[in-house]
């Protein structure tokens, strides 16, 4: 144990070196997850056209991506698009936005150009695909 | 800034009247015990407000017309009341400011701690303020967890939506509302569901802890270990959980000052700092599934610390507990109770039996508190820990530390039973089960360690005056 004399020098010194090593970790070496734009708000703005595009009364929309397309998804492709799900969810909130093809209103969100077979095979013909930008298409389905 | 600020002002009224009761519950008029009380009104305004909406959406009321009539109600009771306040600023403002004295001893080294504690706070400000700004909408768990909930409920401003779980997207649904509900309502008052709300709430949440930190650690070791405390406080903050707006902040505050007025039982043995106890370990789990865990560990120890002679203190801890418990399971039933942790009881055991998951649990468990923080936080208090050397009235301190052990030992249990894939599980969830516990480690370490000075606590807290049981 260090004698009672020195006890208020090292007081001071442990402030100034924590503040040294917090300048040094807040700025110059922060972490990833400070400085890696985390994609919300670029989502955000992509998703603000398809709201527009949106009738007002639409509460529950469909969802269908690249990941749909795969007949055996990987893990690392389920984390390439973990986030843009829950991305559009929040985007378009209080809209419910429910994964498949089921409602009138769908969201798509490709990459792979063969989604339009992909439509094409699952949605009776007449389907409306409207694109947004960004790889965001609205799809109306019209069911008899 | 300008929404910011109104957002900042909007929690006012909640915390001002949520101190006022706990200055019913403890009309101690030191300024520590203020501090204390300003903080934990705070974290119980925000309490009592997210549980009377939750009741008030079940009742029929919408979201925002709750939100609004409870604004403007805490405004009227804080007008009401406003000549006791009056009175009361003016009574202490004739006091000494004894925690202002240093302006007058600045020839001490250790005085100097005040000007780096200024210094620490503005670092860690301005950088929350820079980063937050970068990260508008928070992280992943924001926007699936705890805004877009409170995103719904302000869109939609409907009060049935909260308990139908197929009209809403939410990774878990089970996860208590507290912190999604305040937000919501401050968008309510606000009348706009800007970024800044949150970012509000968040730093209000992290800021909080330092001044309970101060306080706290002030009344048993002087003010100039508490300096110490609040300013690596300060400067831990875990950025890339706090700016990611979730709710494990909140969930480090309740444990802290469950720890903060389990201290001041352990000291004064009055009833009232259980009840207290107990309430904030209760909001703890009206906050976060951990809470839950939180909640039985701080059972054990004031079973511990009470039981079998003092049954009726055992007994005013729980009850403290008992309220924020029944709305946690007013919830649970209204929405859902499935847990994504849940497992067959085969699987579970095979699990205990392999001891591969125990060493790796470990080994992340040795890295994750070693790397803890934005900067090598633990090497360095293990080597100032070492050169000050801990106080002979160590073992004071050691229901704390116990907490701390139990609460990380329920967490090591969770990972070794975990359904989940166990390096995603911990790569995940690791760092913010660390800094659950953090605030009130520290208040453990700067307890238990030697303060830089003589010890000046409050008159109120010194031994001769301690030990009046109510």
């Amino acid at each position: 144990m260090s004698p009672a004399r020195t006890r208020p020098l090292l007081a001071p010194l442990l402030a100034i070196v924590s503040l040294t090593f917090s300048i040094y970790g807040f700025f110059i070496a922060p972490p990833l997850t400070l400085t890696r734009d985390s994609g919300a708000q670029q989502w955000e703005t992509r998703m603000k056209a398809l709201k527009q595009a949106l009738p007002p009364g639409v509460m529950v929309v469909g969802y269908v991506s690249d990941l749909d397309l795969l007949s055996n998804p990987t893990q690392e492709d389920f984390f390439t698009e973990q986030d843009e799900y829950p991305l559009t969810a929040y985007s378009l909130a209080p809209r419910m936005v429910q994964r498949g093809l089921e409602q009138e209103w769908v969201i798509g969100n490709f990459t792979n150009p063969a989604f339009r077979d992909y439509l094409d095979a699952r949605l009776p013909a007449g389907y409306d695909l409207q694109e947004v930008g960004f790889g965001i298409y609205l799809i109306r389905v019209r069911r008899p | 800034m300008t929404i910011f600020l109104t957002s900042l002002l909007l929690f006012i009224p909640k915390t001002l009247l949520a101190s006022f009761l706990l200055h019913r519950l403890w009309p101690e008029r030191t300024p520590t015990s203020l501090l204390l009380k300003l903080t934990g009104g705070f974290a119980l305004g925000i309490g009592l407000s997210s549980a009377l909406m939750l009741f008030g959406l079940r009742a029929g009321i919408s979201p925002c017309g709750y939100a609004r009539t409870e604004f403007w109600l805490s405004l009227l009771a804080l007008a009401l009341l406003s000549p006791r306040f009056y009175r009361f600023a003016k009574e202490m403002l004739r006091r000494p400011a004894a925690p202002f004295g240093f302006i007058n001893e600045l020839r001490s080294p250790v005085n100097w701690l005040t000007f780096l504690l200024l210094v620490a706070f503005l670092l860690s400000t301005t950088t929350f303020l820079y980063y937050a700004a970068r990260h508008p909408h928070g992280l992943s768990d924001a926007w699936t967890i705890w805004n877009n909930l409170a995103r719904y409920l302000y869109r939609s401003n409907d009060p049935t939506l909260l308990f139908d779980t197929t009209r809403y997207f939410r990774i878990h649904y089970d996860y208590p509302a507290l912190y999604s509900l305040n937000v919501a309502a401050t968008w309510c008052v606000l009348g706009s569901d800007s970024t800044r709300a949150p970012i509000a709430f968040t730093f209000l949440g992290i800021f909080a802890i330092p001044v309970a930190l101060w306080a706290a650690v002030a009344r048993h070791k002087g003010y100039a270990q508490s300096k110490l405390a609040a300013l690596i406080a300060l400067l831990t903050p875990s950025f890339g959980l706090t700016i990611g707006q979730y709710a494990d902040v909140f969930v480090a505050l309740y444990i802290l000052l469950t720890g903060i007025f389990l201290s001041l039982y352990q000291h004064h043995h009055q009833r009232r700092f259980l009840l207290l106890a107990g309430l904030f370990a209760g909001l703890s789990a009206w906050t976060k599934n951990e809470g839950m865990l939180f909640l039985l560990s701080s059972g054990i120890i004031v079973a511990g610390l009470t039981l079998p002679r003092q049954l009726r203190h055992f007994a005013v801890f729980l009850a403290g507990a008992a309220a924020p418990l029944l709305v946690v399971v007013f919830f649970k039933a209204s929405v859902s109770l499935q847990s994504d942790l849940a497992s067959a009881p085969e699987q579970s055991l095979a699990f205990l039996l392999d001891p591969s998951r125990y060493l790796i649990i470990s080994r992340a468990y040795l890295n994750a508190a070693w790397q803890f923080g934005d900067w090598p936080v633990g090497p360095v208090l293990a080597l100032y820990a070492v050169l000050t050397g801990f106080s002979p009235r160590l073992s004071t301190s050691l229901p704390l530390l116990s907490l701390i052990l139990l609460q990380q030992a329920g967490y090591f249990g969770i990972y070794l039973l975990t359904p989940h894939d166990l390096h995603w599980h911990l790569h995940t969830s690791l760092t913010r089960l660390l800094l659950q516990t953090y605030p009130l480690f520290l208040f453990w370490l700067f307890l238990a360690l030697n303060a830089p000075e003589m010890e000046k606590t409050e008159p109120c807290c010194s031994p001769s005056t301690s030990a009046t049981p109510t």
